[in-house]
């Protein structure tokens, strides 16, 4: 479903007619539509839905990136809706599920992309629900990257949270982003959260814009910031697959790097750099790596990070299109619908939950 | 990269996140994201054998089978070996291991304090031995910051013990100070009233003054009987556990309580535990006795459950009664501290719980609003 000029009891009413008893409802609002989350959330709350939903920069409906409006996508087989509260804090308590769960189930979660303390969250959650189901979710938040409420369910409209759901639904996911090795390896040798003070021994934007300036061919000092590190994140390394990619989307005063997600120290980091045909082929490979474990999906969802729109610009409706098309091309009959995001979340049996930038996820639940 | 360059910076990672915590748990979260995360892995555990016991202490993902089922041999032949293993997962594996695992490999690295530290790699190759010899000496070095964290727990359980023993000592002070001296001097006034209505020929209002004489002695040996039962508590120690079957032990404990009819206790299914035995029964007495003292009425009810929270169980014993007033939550857990003036009442109920509980490793809080009802929540590490 998707409502290009949101009114909360038209949607409510839509989301009724769908529910069945085990139904959650992703709600996924455009941060520009302008929508009062309360009144949303007072009309939902009146319907017998399950729901969940987050603010997000952008949604993705079909083929065409929405900058305005509301999309809604109906998973199937829900458990539980669980919230976590004090992300940063670390003050909760996930509950262990009782029994063993395999592949026929996967836990789908929304985080405030903005808190700190996600990767804290996202070990907690593995460590509850097990190595053998699959992970999926994303970063709610605000482009303007100003912490704030963002994600909401029948608890409240939530900021410093995750929320949860547990889905006893075949899902079959794909990730991937296309960004290459420019430089390192370096180490991280100083590191507070998500911010990077040092690398080898050295400030960490020393060390930064002596690879970046080398490549791109202008200063740091001639444009802001973002407009040049938009194309050049991190890489943490993982052995026998794509790194992990942090973005880096700040420089304080004291010469930090600030990223999206945390880095530990003495991380392993490579400088990368993104050509637009090959983040392109990326997106699609990932909708290709679900398409090809999917037999009969119910419903296709992506999570994209916001910050490949920024750096493909115009060319995103390319990955969009080669996403839709790649699904098209498999039999993948629902329509794809999704967010970009402020970080991505997955794992998929092949080994440990993490928290990406600049990537792509495809999920497609059967 | 070269894979020697990738190989050395990856074995500089995993040595620098070693021992960034000397709390055991936290000691082996940090070092097990990272080797989970770099090396794609999707479980990791740790086994030490202990008293002649296999002891699962940590896992990531929450384990699942009782640890009895890893057993001595299977460990032992890991440790005899004295190097790192890989082995293809099969049946046999798959069976001890405390964390669903399926297909791949197990790679068992022997440490310090008799323990193993286990992770499932779900790739199809198995480890080269080369690999292998290089990470050994990574693990064996966590293994020694694993026995640092432990010590370090030890002295801080001591230090915790020896200060409850001292606060133990000021309250034995304080309760023959003031609370055995209050009815001692009740009983001082009572007689010289009696000896000056002997005197004035009145033994008839002497012997009004006697049951409150016989009142103030059983107090006082009320008190006193709670001094020992508090002070006979034993420590409890590892050579006490045994595996608990909560919900037999709370069908015994239901046996020695008094109880009305009307008020309904309800036991959710419980998971074995390893515990002292004997003060699981009488932590649980205690917990369910200061529930039924607060309940009287038809539609009072009684609830005991737990929730699994990966690393230990959260048990919890809650109640719909009058509730507990936010002034006096903190004082309920004091030794000899009593919200009413009931002489029956000891005082020493949720002390005794709360050192139980302490003994056991675990955390005991309360949770009550008046009129609410009083929920007391305590963990137990599995």
């Amino acid at each position: 479903m998707i409502f290009t000029n949101p009114n909360p009891k038209e949607i409510a009413a839509a989301m009724q007619q769908e529910a069945t008893p085990d139904s959650l409802f992703v709600v996924m609002v455009a941060e520009n539509t302008g929508a009062d989350i309360d009144e949303f959330m007072a009309a939902l709350n009146e319907t017998s839905c399950q729901y969940i939903g987050g603010l997000f920069p952008k949604l993705i409906f079909d083929n065409a990136l929405i900058d305005q409006g509301v999309v809604v996508t109906r998973l199937q087989g829900l458990q539980k809706i669980h919230i976590a509260r004090g992300l940063a804090e670390g003050n909760y308590n996930l509950e262990k599920h009782p029994v063993a769960l395999g592949s026929d189930y996967c836990v789908f979660t929304l985080v405030d992309g903005l808190a700190s303390g996600i990767s804290g969250f996202l070990s907690e959650l593995y460590r509850s629900y097990g190595s053998e189901i699959r992970y999926f979710g994303g970063g709610a938040g605000s482009l303007s990257l100003q912490q704030a409420p963002c994600l909401f369910s029948r608890e409240g409209f939530l900021q410093d949270a995750a929320i949860y759901c547990l889905l006893n639904q075949s899902t079959h996911l794909g990730v991937k982003h296309g960004w290459e090795k420019l430089g390192g390896p370096f180490v991280a040798t100083k590191t507070t959260a998500n911010v990077v003070e040092e690398i080898n021994w050295r400030p960490a934007f020393e060390v930064y814009r002596e690879v970046v300036e080398a490549d791109y061919g202008a200063s740091f000092d001639s444009q802001p910031f973002f407009d040049i590190a938009k194309g050049y994140p991190f890489g943490m390394v993982r052995e026998g697959t794509e790194c992990v990619v942090r973005d880096p989307i700040a420089v304080n005063d004291d010469g930090h790097l600030i990223c999206v997600g945390e880095v530990p120290e003495n991380t392993f980091l490579d400088v990368l750099k993104g050509k637009n045909q090959e983040l392109i082929a990326a997106a699609e490979q990932a909708a290709m790596i679900a398409a090809d474990q999917a037999k009969q999906p119910a419903a296709a969802l992506v999570i994209d990070c916001i910050s490949r729109v920024l750096f493909l610009d115009d060319n995103f409706q390319e990955e969009v299109q080669a996403v839709t098309k790649a699904l098209q091309q498999k039999g993948v009959q629902p329509t794809m619908r999704g967010a970009l995001t402020l970080g991505e979340i997955s794992s998929f049996g092949d080994g440990f939950i993490e928290f990406f930038n600049k990537t792509t996820v495809v999920g497609l639940f059967e | 990269m070269s894979g020697t360059v990738q190989t050395i910076f990856s074995l500089y990672e995993l040595s620098m996140a070693i021992g960034k915590s000397l709390n055991y748990k936290a000691n082996c979260d940090h070092f097990m994201k990272v080797f989970l995360s770099r090396k794609m892995l999707k479980a990791g555990w740790i086994v030490q054998i202990q008293n002649k016991n296999v002891r699962l202490r940590y896992a990531i993902p929450a384990p699942y089978k009782p640890k009895e089922e890893v057993t001595i041999k299977y460990i032992q032949e890991f440790l005899d070996q004295d190097k790192p293993v890989c082995v293809a997962v099969d049946e046999q594996i798959s069976n001890v291991c405390p964390v669903p695992v399926s297909g791949g490999y197990i790679i068992a690295f022997p440490m310090a304090n008799q323990s193993v530290l286990f992770v499932h790699s779900p790739k199809k190759e198995a480890w080269a031995d080369a690999e292998l010899r290089q990470l050994d000496p990574v693990i064996r070095k966590f293994g020694m910051s694993l026995l640092a964290s432990s010590d370090f727990e030890e002295q801080k359980r001591l230090l915790k013990r020896l200060e409850r023993n001292n606060k133990d000592l000021n309250d034995y002070a304080h309760v023959v100070s003031h609370d055995l001296k209050s009815p001692l001097r009740n009983i001082h006034s009572l007689v010289q009233w009696i000896q000056e209505d002997l005197e004035g020929d009145q033994p008839d209002q002497a012997v009004v003054h006697m049951p409150h004489i016989y009142s103030s002695l059983e107090k006082m040996d009320g008190l006193i009987a709670g001094i020992l039962r508090y002070s006979k508590l034993r420590e409890t120690s590892q050579a006490n556990a045994a595996r608990v079957n909560l919900n037999e032990l709370i069908d015994e404990v239901l046996t020695l309580v008094q109880r009305q009819d009307a008020i309904k206790i309800e036991v959710a299914p419980l998971p074995e535990i390893r515990a002292d035995r004997l003060r699981m029964s009488q932590l649980f007495q205690n917990l369910i006795d200061n529930a039924l003292a607060a309940m009287r009425s038809t539609g009072d009810r009684i609830e005991i459950g737990y929730k699994d929270l990966g690393n230990f169980y959260e048990f919890h014993v809650k109640d719909n009664g009058p509730g507990i007033a936010m002034a006096h939550q903190e004082k309920v857990f004091q030794v000899f501290q009593k919200l009413d003036a009931d002489s029956t009442k000891s005082g020493i109920g949720l002390a005794i719980v709360s050192r139980i509980v302490e003994d056991h490793g675990g955390q005991l809080r309360l949770e009550s609003e008046e009129g609410q009802g009083a929920a007391f929540y305590f963990t137990h590490p599995k």
